[in-house]
């Protein structure tokens, strides 16, 4: 069993925080999400300060940008990419409060020379002077803007930097040629104001297309970031690189600017130099599902852009591009709110050993009631195993002891009853008593099967079991039987060594029958058997039934139902997660269903879908978490499902969506799946019920083993009932109370209701009940037992620790 | 009688909400500390107990809703 820790590496490649496509292609990195969610809300005023915090100039790059952005706005594979330049430039004219922040810090004694008035010199300028350092910017022509001038009309660009430098300072020589010595660092200006040579302690030298650069080496063009260049020391003067000077186009030597302005400033502040490093690719994987064809609007023709309304109507059209395939398919990170990172981190703590200093565990519950239906990792494209990573955990959790030992208790007490004597069964074929039609015609070779229906099917209505082993009999004579639980309780509470105790007890059953191929009816056993006993072959019922589709249908009738019970309704066929990627199994029931004639059609996302929330201890450590489950996988069509997993037939119905047994239909079990699921105790009494059966009808024996009978008759009303069978208390469990009450006089009395209450622990559950003897007189009372009436029942899993002597005298349990 | 091995000095906090008797002593149960423990972390709350021989008695709404509370962020702490 792998360990929490040899899955942590796999996340350095979780694409969660990769930005979206068009923000990667945007030479400010443009974060439009951002953006988008503002303009949405129609909070102009707060998406211009975004965009003005990422581009510096809005009112500059909204006109003359060339929108590298929409061309890989995933939107064109629909209809038209958002218009992300169209809506800054509406940002810009709806937006009214424009004044740049004005920050009151004092002034910084760090001069800094600009060679070059173009516009990533005066953006370089400008985030330095908000920094409050000295600024003196050259420019050898008589007005700054440089290039901008080819492309927008001076009066407004002048506006737009007079705006931004509102409340900023900085020095400015027009007509001004300056150069820098790389050995000394000193700046030489000379011109119709200024002939000087000074020290300056950062030099950004932005001369534009061709110009000089001083003798400063140039960074190496392309992406290659390890090379030097770009930026030096000379004396104790920074010298950088930038702009249009390095062959970047307009809107590249701005953001240039604005970087180079951060590299300066680390110069200053720690005397680092480095010319900084682009950003990887992002990886973002857009999620084309979400695109709906919304073409854009008309603009209303306005050249100032659009309304607040068009403009919000534009915004919605982005489909917020993220990886989130993990958010899209796993039911734990959609209801938890927890992206992968964050749980890999959460669980990373959790497993520390008990006695750790860091005694943390945030995610005890989620680790509990994850289903393990492992669709997270066969969606995320980068196939990161956070399923294996929360079983791993799950497995440490309980070895380190810290899982409260009331999630797993009633699964575990349920198993255990499947592999008691009152319920499991094996046992080699019946013989052959001619009553079955393959007998009588004795063609049929025995098969070296045995059927391995799980301890589910049984326990929800014992016929689920006795008629398709009937049918097996007669279709695949010798056919044995090995029916116990498949022990996936205790790989869903960690328990290793428990785990593997009963694998090896199952493997002992097989070999002792023969080691005959497992018909398997419910796919988590299939699934589970083929995880942890490969040398078991498997085979489900169903791809047997679809081999002998021919014969389904008359076997169905001989036992007198009707092969065409499912006629005429429209169902949707529900794969269970642990078919998922099962092709011949999901095949083969639809074949089965073609055959036996039922009309059903393919849920819309097939068997791309978690489970249907009965995998893991979700009902008891996170109830809320299940519902959530259910109700989405049932809210997938409003067909009632065919099912064929016990699992799934059993959540459903109890959660009040119809759900058929393939089994129902084709046995004629429950065809219009109204039978309610049975209560906790009831599910006991179907598996004994059915071991009786099977024991008479095809061995012709009786079992051996008789029910303890409980001391006491309890009834309670079905709402009663109902909060029993939902806390999952057995009345075996209420009866123990009772006893330790009435045998040990722990009780106390309500004048009142005449109502006795007392409690015990049921393992890691405390009980209380609320009862009443109705006829307190009669010889069963007088001898410790006959009737009660439970008035109420309720649980708790904290312990109440009784001192050892209270009031001086000792307290007897 | 021995006397109740602990007082409150609350009147309200002094009375469980229902006349509970002890079945065993046959006196009213009265509102006096107890311990609980749950995942290694362990604490006390006044709840009805038999003042003699220190019978508890949890009503459901304590159960259903403080306890219950508690447990869940135990369990996720």
């Amino acid at each position: 069993m792998k360990e929490v820790r040899e899955f942590y590496d796999q996340f350095a490649t979780c694409r969660e925080h990769d930005i979206p496509l068009c923000a990667d292609a945007c030479p400010f990195k443009l974060d439009f999400l951002h953006i988008q969610e503002r303009i949405s809300n129609k909070r102009f005023n707060a998406a211009y300060k975004a965009i003005r915090d990422a581009v510096t100039f809005p009112g500059i790059v909204s006109e003359i940008c060339p929108a590298y952005c929409q061309k890989h706005c995933i939107r064109e594979i629909t209809d038209e990419p958002v218009r992300i330049k169209l809506l800054e430039k509406s940002v810009v004219s709806l937006a009214s409060r424009k004044d740049p922040n004005s920050y009151n810090l004092p002034a910084r004694n760090v001069k800094v020379a600009v060679i070059g008035g173009g516009i990533s010199g005066i953006a370089f300028a400008l985030k330095m002077a908000t920094r409050k350092y000295d600024v003196t910017l050259f420019e050898k022509s008589g007005k700054i803007g440089g290039q901008l001038s080819e492309y927008m009309d001076e009066a407004s660009y002048m506006a737009e930097i007079d705006l931004q430098f509102k409340n900023e300072k900085y020095n400015l020589f027009l007509n001004t040629e300056a150069s820098v010595d790389i050995d000394t660092g000193m700046v030489t200006a000379t011109g119709e104001h200024a002939a000087t040579r000074d020290d300056f302690d950062v030099v950004y030298i932005a001369t534009g297309e061709g110009g000089d650069s001083f003798g400063v080496p140039l960074p190496e063009k392309g992406d290659d970031v390890s090379v030097a260049g770009g930026c030096m020391k000379a004396g104790e003067t920074g010298i950088f690189l930038g702009g249009s000077l390095l062959g970047k186009d307009l809107m590249f030597a701005l953001a240039d600017g604005m970087n180079m302005a951060s590299a300066a400033d680390d110069f200053i502040k720690a005397g680092l130099l480095s010319y900084p490093v682009p950003a990887a690719p992002s990886k973002c994987v857009p999620n084309e599902h979400k695109l709906v064809k919304t073409p854009a609007g008309e603009t209303s023709g306005d050249a100032s852009g659009l309304s607040e309304e068009e403009a919000a109507a534009e915004a919605d059209r982005c489909i917020r591009c993220q990886c989130d395939a993990c958010d899209t398919y796993c039911d734990l990170i959609k209801f938890y709110k927890k992206w992968p990172i964050k749980m890999r981190d959460e669980l990373f703590l959790s497993v520390k050993p008990a006695g750790s200093l860091v005694h943390k565990c945030p995610s005890r519950k989620y680790i509990a009631a994850c289903t393990d239906c492992k669709i997270m990792e066969e969606t995320c494209p980068e196939n990161i195993e956070l399923c294996g990573m929360i079983k791993a955990a799950r497995y440490q959790m309980h070895q380190a002891e810290k899982m409260p030992a009331a999630y797993k208790q009633y699964f575990i007490r349920d198993m255990e009853h499947a592999n008691g004597t009152m319920a499991s069964l094996v046992r080699k074929a019946p013989k052959c008593s001619g009553a079955s039609s393959a007998c009588t015609a004795g063609g049929k070779e025995e098969t070296g099967y045995a059927f391995f229906p799980g301890c589910n099917l049984g326990a929800l209505d014992p016929e689920y079991v006795i008629r398709p082993y009937r049918w097996l009999t007669d279709n695949y004579p010798g056919t044995g039987l090995l029916l116990k639980c498949c022990g996936i309780p205790l790989d869903w509470s960690g328990n290793e060594k428990a785990h593997l105790e009963v694998l090896e007890y199952l493997k002992a059953d097989w070999e002792e029958l023969g080691r005959p191929v497992l018909v398997t009816a419910c796919m988590s056993c299939d699934r589970h058997l083929r995880e942890y006993l490969p040398e078991i072959e498997t085979v489900t019922i169903y791809e047997l039934m679809a081999a002998a589709a021919g014969e389904v249908n008359q076997s169905c009738g001989a036992s007198g139902e009707d092969p065409k019970a499912g006629e005429g309704r429209a169902f949707s066929i529900f794969d269970p997660c642990s078919a998922r990627g099962n092709e011949s199994v999901r095949k083969a029931v639809r074949n089965i269903a073609a055959a036996s004639h039922i009309d059903w059609e393919e849920l819309p996302e097939a068997d791309m879908h978690g489970c249907c929330g009965f995998g893991g201890q979700g009902i008891m450590a996170q109830p809320e978490f299940i519902d959530f489950v259910t109700d989405r996988r049932a809210s997938s069509s409003d067909n009632p499902f065919i099912v064929y997993c016990s699992n799934c037939r059993d959540i459903f119905n109890d959660r009040g969506k119809k759900a058929v047994h393939i089994f129902d239909l084709l046995f004629d079990i429950d065809p219009d799946g109204i039978s309610a699921s049975p209560g906790v105790s009831e599910r006991r009494m179907n598996r004994s019920k059915l071991k009786q059966h099977l024991l008479h009808e095809f061995w012709e024996e009786e079992m051996a083993e008789k029910p303890e009978t409980e001391r006491y008759e309890i009834t309670m009303n079905p709402d009663i009932r109902s909060k029993a069978n939902k806390l999952r208390i057995l009345d075996e469990d209420i009866c123990k109370v009772i006893e330790h009450a009435e045998t040990s006089g722990r009780r106390t009395r309500n004048p009142e209701s005449g109502h006795f209450k007392a409690y015990a622990e049921i393992g890691a559950i405390t009980l209380w009940v609320e009862y009443s003897v109705p006829d307190p007189g009669s010889a069963d009372h007088t001898a410790g037992g006959g009737f009660r009436e439970i008035h109420n029942l309720y649980c708790h899993r904290m312990q109440i620790k009784l001192e050892p002597v209270f009031n001086g005298r000792k307290v007897e349990e | 009688m021995p006397k109740p091995r602990t007082k409150s000095t609350s009147a309200n906090a002094d009375k469980p909400s229902e006349t509970i008797i002890c079945d065993r002593c046959g006196v009213e149960m009265e509102m006096i500390e107890v311990a609980f423990d749950y995942l290694s972390r362990g604490f006390r709350h006044k709840v009805p107990r038999c003042p003699v021989c220190g019978q508890v008695s949890l009503p459901e709404e304590l159960v259903t809703g403080k306890m219950a509370d508690v447990e869940s962020m135990i369990e996720d702490k």
